[in-house]
């Protein structure tokens, strides 16, 4: 037997001063007497010594007992089974445990089997190592089944830190990497063969219908992969990739016709089993008329107008006085092109930026007229 | 217990007091007809008609007009006895001590008027006693030896006061607290002798220093008894007491043994007293 609260065995060293005060309690003064049948005679039949003594002492233990059955109570016993274990099973939530390969399947497979094996007396909890380690529900007996735990999508996986939640509780990594800290690993699967696309980006060029897009190619496999990559904005193309040693990576570019924008997609083809990043999307916006806004000390320089002029129908134009209040309201009324004539711009703009000759700062740009 | 010189003195006049009280012969007295050249004179008696009138004093009846007889030490054969009860139950409230000193003064006359003593202690056996004590030098051997009489020795059994001796007379001084003490009694009564039951108590027998909730020990079996002594059980008690003791005065006046009670309070001059006058346990009939 064990005790959750064994401090307060000390309550059993109170039974002494119990049977003391009993005992003296029960004393009577002890009366020589020259004859005693004198005193028999006289006084009531009084109960036989030794049934006296029986139920004295009967009485005594009694008391003795139930005072020792309350300081044990209090203790709070417990049957003394064999010692039971506190498991905690830690999941890898990264992305690469949703590998097509049923990692994450077998991963709770496995664990599933483990919680349900587990003696009576025997808890478990599941934590779940994403980028930030968590508990998912309380203890479970066991016996019992998983819970259910979130699809692996996180970024990445903090399993030392998942392992520092576990405490002093025994620990179950279901993960796909190295942990170097564990009590027991069962490994799902290794990791996985994989090429990424880790970047999509494009361009396009004054009142061009088409884009330039770019899309960064990773392989964190073990072997040269030679993907080919797809395209697709309405038009679709597929461009090679080229040989990707393991660890390095390929810029693989092309020229898409996307006059009305859409989404743009780049897909590795062909897939891998971790297919979360395998593609990658972008918003092209449609084609339109870059605006540009002149910016003059002075009234506009008929020069410049007349050679913007020349731009239209792509360009449109407008002119503002001194007073800039600030390139990001100009850039809110949609200017693509900020002209600064004869004059600088107070600090960086976000946009193309033509200055002609220098003059003085201009903090804000009002837009007077736009003309075609 | 000390017999101290103003003990011994004090026997001498008790000595003189039994002189006076006791004009004939004891309980169990005997007169020896022998007489002889060694004859050694003891004192006079009052004449009583049937006495040899050759021990008759004339020079006395000369001197007072009164008719007295000689006597003689070898007059007297008488085997006297005096037991006392030592056991555990008389050494309460001074009852041992009045019972030795009965003893002492018993003893002491007998050994005066030419007795034959003996003497002897008792509890549940004969504990300590002499033979054939003879005249008053043999005092001091008495007295001493009731001094070294061990005390509160055991239960009180009556029937160990004798040894089975002819006696010519049995002084018995004891509490008789023994359930066999009718037995012993009868048993005690010499052949053609005497017994005397001298019964010391106390007066806190009758008025016990004893009340609530106590355990009751017999100081000769060690038994015990609780009991919750209030004033009923004390009248109880007093009532049994008193009955027990009356049951015991009967009986002795049924069997014609002379009895006494002496309270250990009671002064030993009253005692004696009480004893030799006329109507007491040791009075000439």
């Amino acid at each position: 037997m064990i005790f959750d609260r064994p401090h307060l065995l000390w309550l059993l060293a109170a039974l002494a001063p119990l049977a003391a005060a009993f005992l003296v309690r029960r004393r009577r003064p002890r009366v020589a007497v020259p004859d005693l049948d004198a005193w028999l005679a006289a006084l009531p039949r009084a109960p036989r010594r030794g049934w006296r003594a029986f139920r004295d002492a009967a009485s005594l233990l009694l008391n003795l007992a139930a005072a020792a059955a309350i300081a044990l109570a209090a203790a709070g016993p417990r049957s003394a089974a064999p010692p039971h274990d506190d498991w905690a099973l830690v999941f890898d939530t990264s992305a690469s445990m949703s590998a097509a390969d049923s990692r994450w399947k077998r991963a709770l497979e496995k664990a599933d089997a483990f919680a349900r094996a587990l003696p009576p007396g025997d808890r478990f909890r599941i934590l779940e190592a994403g980028a930030v380690p968590r508990a998912i529900g309380g203890w479970r007996e066991g016996g019992e089944g998983l819970p259910a735990l979130p699809f692996p999508a996180e970024p990445s996986a903090d399993l030392a830190g998942a392992l520092e939640l576990a405490g002093a509780a025994r620990t179950v990594v279901f993960t796909d990497h190295d942990v170097p800290e564990a009590s027991y690993l069962p490994r799902v699967a290794a990791p996985a063969d994989n090429l990424a696309i880790e970047d999509l980006s494009f361009s396009r060029a004054w009142a061009s219908p088409q884009i330039e897009v770019e899309a960064r190619v990773v392989n964190y496999s073990a072997a040269a992969r030679s993907p080919e990559v797809t395209f697709s904005c309405v038009a679709r193309a597929a461009v090679p990739a080229g040989l990707i040693l393991p660890g390095g990576f390929a810029r693989v570019r092309v020229t898409l016709d996307a006059p009305a924008g859409g989404i743009l997609e780049a897909r590795l083809a062909p897939g891998d089993a971790l297919s979360v990043d395998d593609a990658a999307f972008a918003v092209v916006s449609p084609l339109r008329a870059a605006r540009a806004v002149v910016l003059a000390p002075r009234a506009e320089s008929p020069f410049l107008r007349s050679a913007l002029a020349a731009l239209a129908p792509a360009l449109e134009t407008g002119s503002g006085v001194a007073d800039i209040l600030a390139e990001s309201d100009a850039l809110a009324a949609g200017a693509d092109v900020f002209f600064y004539d004869r004059c600088t711009p107070s600090r960086a703009v976000p946009a193309v930026l033509i200055a002609a000759g220098s003059g003085p700062s201009v903090e804000s740009p009002a837009v007077t007229a736009w003309a075609a | 217990m000390k017999f101290d010189d103003a003990f011994l003195k004090s026997l001498e006049s008790l000595l003189l007091l039994a002189r006076r009280l006791q004009a004939g012969p004891l309980p169990g007295e005997r007169t020896t007809p022998r007489a002889g050249a060694s004859l050694e004179f003891r004192e006079h008696r009052s004449y009583t008609p049937g006495d040899d009138l050759r021990y008759v004093d004339w020079n006395v009846f000369a001197r007072h007009g009164q008719l007295h007889v000689k006597q003689f030490a070898a007059e007297r054969d008488l085997q006297v006895l005096v037991a006392a009860d030592v056991s555990a139950s008389m050494g309460f409230w001074g009852k041992r001590e009045q019972a030795l000193s009965v003893a002492a003064a018993l003893g002491y006359v007998a050994l005066a008027r030419g007795d034959t003593l003996s003497w002897a202690a008792f509890a549940e056996r004969r504990l300590a006693g002499a033979e054939g004590l003879r005249g008053k030098s043999r005092a001091v051997d008495l007295l001493r030896g009731l001094e070294a009489a061990p005390a509160g020795a055991g239960p009180t059994r009556v029937a160990a006061a004798g040894d089975g001796r002819a006696r010519g007379l049995v002084v018995v001084i004891s509490d008789f607290c023994d359930r066999a003490t009718r037995e012993a009694l009868r048993g005690l009564r010499p052949r053609g002798g005497g017994l005397v039951a001298i019964h010391v108590v106390a007066e806190e027998e009758i008025r016990p220093p004893v009340a609530g909730a106590v355990r009751l020990v017999d100081a000769e079996t060690g038994e015990e008894a609780d009991a919750d002594i209030d004033e009923a059980a004390l009248d109880r008690y007093r009532a049994a007491t008193q009955a027990r003791w009356d049951a015991l005065a009967a009986f002795c006046a049924r069997e014609s043994v002379p009895f006494q009670r002496v309270v250990a309070s009671t002064p030993l001059r009253e005692v004696v007293a009480a004893l030799l006058r006329p109507g007491g346990a040791l009075s000439r009939r």
